[in-house]
């Protein structure tokens, strides 16, 4: 009771303290803003005059981690999960370039493709299973369109962190360069700058353990993501990633989708334990059954229907 | 003194007396604030104790480092069933140790663990950023009280507040699944933890954590030790995943 007192002053005092920030700050800011005349007025900034981006956001659009090229999901998995029609398919392309919305893989990277949708129906080893089934870090930009993501900003850095097995992204916005080539991560290291109101975020440092989606679209060491976040409204971000990785793919390619700001009051996420309790034994003993019994087959949203 | 000096001083003044709170403010280091006017804890740490191993005093042994304990008074005041199960825990660490798992480490133990973590403040709450298996803790500091439970949790409900420059943080909904350190040391869900995180000079700070829990303790009793600042220019957490480690090597079977 004491220590809630304590907290209700100190809130005050903060409040206080804001109010006269604001009314310090609110010169240089709005001067700021008029002088870019492609800049929507309306935008929240932070003290950084940068676009306010911080609170909750749901994240990209649904079926995307499963798939990034068809969405989700053939017939029995989408009776399983009571998903409606609205709930197959992509609702609109997430690859928006190439304009057929297909990854452009390198010849041997396509049959690589095809091998992990045999390997993901029938699996012998522990590598065939999805990433995400297997609770690792889903990297960039995987990670944006798997769930509820927190975005917060202060000088020098913007912080993301996905309700998703507790991950996060520090991506200092200081200027400061990559780490060394010879370190590889499942998130990748991420250096981000201002391009006018756009936070544009350099993602290279990934390993290659990480798949795009459940459907096995991979990369190597070699790949580099540039980001682009853009806070069209209060209440929307356009974001865009550019993937180029020569190792796998023919040329650069694009996604792009919104995403929604999460307006429910006091939201906290929860601590989503992953790794804790999954196993993959039992997938590992019917995939293993499977292929000795000669019934490899691949992962498919016809076969079923 | 300084006009920067002066404010600081001012601020501290200010703060301690409209929070209803009579005592001197009589450390001779006054840290930086943040924009927000909170004493400025942010940046890249890591305790440099034994504590992982053992948080009592312990002698080497192969692999692990000889050390003088954390714990105030050196005794842990253990019930007498559970005294018997620490003794148990420490003959089968090998394998019961929960960080032999990758589990979430749970606090304290999350603090001391040998990997650097992160502080970043905001105006409402403080984030901190481990790198040990990812972990994060939003420690809120809105007034916001514990949500009602009990909830079981890796890391529990962090709730904290501004003592003079000392960050108070108070945890529960704690799940009984977590150890201290690698000797077995332990607690049940009923654990209730309250750590205070204070700045005693630009690079360091002092850890003081209070532990209490009825099931497993006679009594409540502290952990104390310092935390230090990462001095590498370029610093930054990177990634300790161990539990995709651990599954290379044991096929995802636990």
């Amino acid at each position: 009771m004491y220590g809630w007192l304590i907290g209700s002053l100190r809130l005050r005092i903060s409040a206080m303290t804001a109010v006269v920030a604001l009314v310090l700050l609110a010169t240089p800011v709005a001067a700021q803003v008029s002088a870019s005349e492609s800049t929507p007025v309306n935008l929240l900034r932070t003290l950084g005059g940068h676009p306010d981006m911080q609170g909750y956001w749901d994240g990209g659009p649904a079926n995307a981690s499963h798939s990034i090229e068809e969405g989700c999901c053939d017939p029995i998995h989408a009776k399983m999960q009571k998903r409606g029609a609205d709930r197959l398919g992509l609702r609109e392309p997430l690859i928006v370039d190439p304009p057929d919305g297909w990854i452009p893989y390198q010849a041997w990277a396509a049959a690589q493709r095809t091998e992990h949708l045999y390997d993901m129906e029938t699996p012998t080893k522990l590598q065939h299973i999805d990433p995400e089934d297997r609770c690792l870090l889903l990297g960039a930009p995987r990670s944006n369109y798997r769930g509820d993501l927190q975005i917060l900003q202060n000088p020098g850095y913007v912080v993301i962190l996905y309700e998703w097995a507790h991950a996060y992204r520090v991506i200092p916005t200081d200027g400061g360069r990559h780490v060394g080539e010879d370190i590889h991560m499942y998130n990748g290291d991420s250096r981000g700058h201002w391009e006018q109101d756009t936070l544009v975020v350099d993602v290279t440092n990934f390993n290659d353990q990480i798949w795009l989606d459940s459907h096995g679209s991979f990369y190597s060491e070699d790949l580099r993501v540039v980001e682009r976040w853009t806070l069209v409204d209060a209440d929307t971000i356009s974001y865009e990633a550019t993937l180029e990785d020569p190792t796998v793919f023919t040329r650069p390619w694009k996604i792009a989708f919104t995403i929604g700001r999460i307006k429910q009051d006091s939201y906290e996420f929860f601590e989503e334990a992953c790794s804790e309790g999954v196993t993959n034994e039992h997938r590992l003993a019917a995939g293993r059954m499977a292929v000795a019994s000669g019934e490899r087959r691949i992962h498919s949203h016809e076969e079923q229907k | 003194m300084t006009p920067r000096i002066f404010v600081a001083v001012m601020l501290v003044l200010v703060t301690t007396l409209a929070a209803g709170q009579t005592q001197v403010v009589s450390e001779t280091y006054s840290p930086s604030r943040t924009a927000d006017g909170q004493p400025d804890l942010q940046g890249v740490w890591q305790a440099l104790n034994t504590a992982a191993w053992d948080i009592q005093d312990h002698s080497a042994q192969l692999g692990v480092p000889a050390g003088q304990g954390v714990v105030e008074g050196t005794e842990i005041p253990y019930q007498s069933w559970a005294l018997v199960q620490r003794q148990q825990n420490f003959e089968d660490r090998a394998t019961a140790d929960p960080e032999t798992k990758c589990y979430m480490p749970g606090v304290p133990r999350v603090t001391y663990m040998p990997y650097p973590f992160q502080i970043l403040q905001f105006r409402d709450h403080v984030l901190i950023l481990y790198e040990y298996a990812h972990v994060t803790r939003t420690i809120y500091t809105d007034g916001s009280s514990h949500p009602e439970g009990h909830i079981d949790s890796w890391m529990g409900d962090s709730r904290g507040r501004w003592e003079g420059d000392t960050l108070v943080v108070d945890v529960v909904h704690f799940n009984d699944q977590t150890w201290f350190d690698r000797a077995g040391n332990f607690h049940s869900e009923a654990l209730h933890v309250v750590e205070r995180y204070t700045p005693t000079g630009p690079d360091h700070m002092n850890y003081e954590v209070t532990i209490e829990d009825p099931k497993v303790f006679t009594r409540s009793w502290q952990m104390s030790m310092p935390l230090y600042r990462r001095q590498e220019v370029r610093i930054q957490l990177l990634e300790y995943e161990c539990y995709a480690y651990a599954e290379r090597d044991n096929e995802g079977v636990r």
